[in-house]
């Protein structure tokens, strides 16, 4: 709109663009043939314009809201796009350090669970050994069948101890040394006197020895319990996976998600000072929200406190650094980021074509 | 003894610092800058307050005609005047511009001419509030009361060195307010994961 002010200062666009159409009519009519044709060179780029470029959007927030803020110091306006210009932290980043800490705080109850599945292996004599194959369904189902067997096979020679084998004779003479005071031996005895096996053995030094049904026995419990524990682990190792799956389409998450996330986080428990590691995750997680939101009031002095605070915390976690497991979440972790920034990124341009139009 | 992840941070650090170090040192440099081979002036307060007010899309966004180049690139020339159109110098400047060879490169090249510019703000502190004047006033104001001079001298100079005294008048009101720097802070954030 052409004013007096305008008008002085000389620059107005209409009276720009004639002299610039008078200047291609005079190249066009000496060359003989049209060899500019700026319009088109303008929408062509334009297009380009749109699907690349954030300055003017952020340039229009500088201009415009910083303008009416008129703060001595504020030479960016608020928003997200100018609070990221202002502290040249990007956007994704700022976005970032929360979806890390909400997979940190997941990945550490899910690593406590692995570590408490293993003790129990260990406690029920038959450790996984790294690197060995993670069973399937297929092989829990094979080994409760094993040890159904077993079992079956123990009560009915219980039952009735006359009915199989060549042995049934000892198997009838262990049963009847179970329900007697008397204990019968094994085929290596060597006083030769029924009873007097245990008691060599103790005066030996050595444990008394367990009759053949006591060592099936023994053998089906730990073979159960090993079943047991390999089941709760193929459990557990199936609903990493479904982590993993969750994380990768946790694209829908919104800021405001991840804000109302945030504030329904509560502090781990302590224990006489010790801080637990699942708590460590917990706190590190509060820290960065913590300075988010003094990042979003304005308080970039506060906000990196917290930020250092919590890069601190994480530092000091140090289960997490190790574990195979928490790497590979941490890579679904990152194609999640990329695709978030793509997003974010898509979200900001249109809604800079949004504001023109 | 160092990872090669530490020699290769200590080294990227290095060479980020130097080229925060030169962005910062280049606005105290007098002379000029191109923009796709056309010479103009470093981005001062003046061309911000004159394209803001004119509503240039390069400023506020939107589609950006043919006309809207002629005009920023006119505004930041050196030979840009305010004499009437028969004594103006714009015609001449125009018509040599209409006659340049490579259109495509002047959108491409005013967006980093404006990037450049704006890469390196003072961060905004809290307890800011809203007053009734314009962004050159409120820029101004700090730098008069703390080094003199006149608000005419003040608006043609180049806004990083503005920038660059009003994060001095913030160190000094705040010693603790955060330093940002653009290119090692990058870095920092890349070697962080």
């Amino acid at each position: 709109m052409a004013d007096s002010i305008t008008w002085l200062l000389n620059a107005d666009a209409s009276a720009v663009r004639a002299e610039m159409d008078a200047a291609v009519q005079k190249v066009n009519s000496a060359t003989g043939k049209i060899v500019h044709d700026l319009d088109g060179v303008t929408s062509t780029h334009n297009n380009l314009l749109r699907s690349d470029h954030r300055v003017a959007a952020s340039l229009r927030g500088l201009a415009s809201e910083a303008i009416t803020t008129g703060d001595a110091f504020s030479t960016v306006g608020k928003g997200l796009e100018s609070l990221a210009m202002a502290t040249n932290v990007s956007l994704p980043a700022l976005i970032g350090l929360e979806i890390v800490g909400t997979l940190i705080s997941k990945i550490a109850k899910a690593h406590e669970e692995a570590v408490k599945l293993n003790k129990e292996l260990d406690a029920a004599g038959k450790p996984r050994e790294p690197g060995s194959k993670i069973p399937v369904a297929e092989d829990v189902r094979q080994r409760r069948e094993v040890a159904e067997k077993a079992r079956k096979d123990i009560e009915e020679k219980k039952a009735n101890p006359w009915l199989t084998g060549t042995n049934w004779i000892w198997k009838a003479a262990a049963w009847i040394g179970e329900n007697s005071h008397y204990k019968l031996g094994g085929s290596n005895d060597p006083t030769g006197i029924p009873g007097m096996r245990d008691e060599f053995q103790r005066r030996q030094g050595k444990p008394p020895e367990l009759t053949d049904i006591q060592i099936e026995e023994r053998k089906t419990k730990a073979a159960e319990d090993a079943a047991s524990a390999i089941e709760k682990q193929a459990e557990a190792e199936k609903q990493l996976a479904e982590l993993a799956k969750g994380v990768k389409n946790d694209l829908q998450f919104s800021l405001a998600d991840i804000a109302k996330e945030g504030n329904k986080r509560k502090y781990g428990t302590f224990d006489s000072g010790r801080i637990y590691q699942g708590d460590l995750a917990q706190k590190a997680l509060d820290e960065q929200a913590l300075a988010r939101k003094e990042m979003m009031a304005n308080h970039p002095t506060e906000a990196m406190r917290h930020f250092n605070l919590a890069e601190q915390i994480k530092a000091n976690i140090p289960a997490l650094k190790d574990s195979e497991k928490v790497v590979l979440q941490l890579e679904s972790a990152n194609l999640t980021l990329k695709a978030i920034e793509s997003k974010v990124s898509f979200e900001r341009r249109f809604s800079g074509i949004q504001r023109v139009w | 003894m160092k990872t090669n992840r530490a020699r290769l941070k200590q080294w990227q650090l290095a060479r980020a610092a130097e080229v925060d170090e030169s962005f910062r040192e280049r606005a105290f440099l007098s002379g000029y800058e191109t923009i796709n081979g056309v010479l103009v002036l470093p981005f001062t307060l003046r061309h911000l307050t004159i394209l803001s007010h004119l509503q240039s899309p390069f400023i506020y966004g939107g589609v950006r005609k043919v006309e809207d180049v002629g005009q920023f690139l006119w505004v930041v020339s050196p030979n840009y005047d305010t004499l009437p159109p028969e004594t103006s110098k714009r015609a001449a400047f125009l018509a040599e511009l209409v006659d340049h060879s490579h259109w495509d490169g002047f959108y491409r090249g005013i967006e980093r001419y404006l990037q450049r510019t704006f890469r390196d703000p003072p961060p905004s502190v809290k307890n800011g509030r809203t007053i009734g004047v314009c962004y050159a006033a409120s820029v101004l104001h700090p730098i008069l009361k703390a080094y003199g001079g006149s608000d005419e001298q003040w608006m043609d100079k180049p806004i990083t060195r503005l920038f660059q005294y009003l994060k001095c008048l913030q160190a000094e009101v705040d010693p603790d307010i955060p330093q940002f720097n653009p290119m090692t802070d990058r870095v920092e954030t890349q070697f962080r994961d």
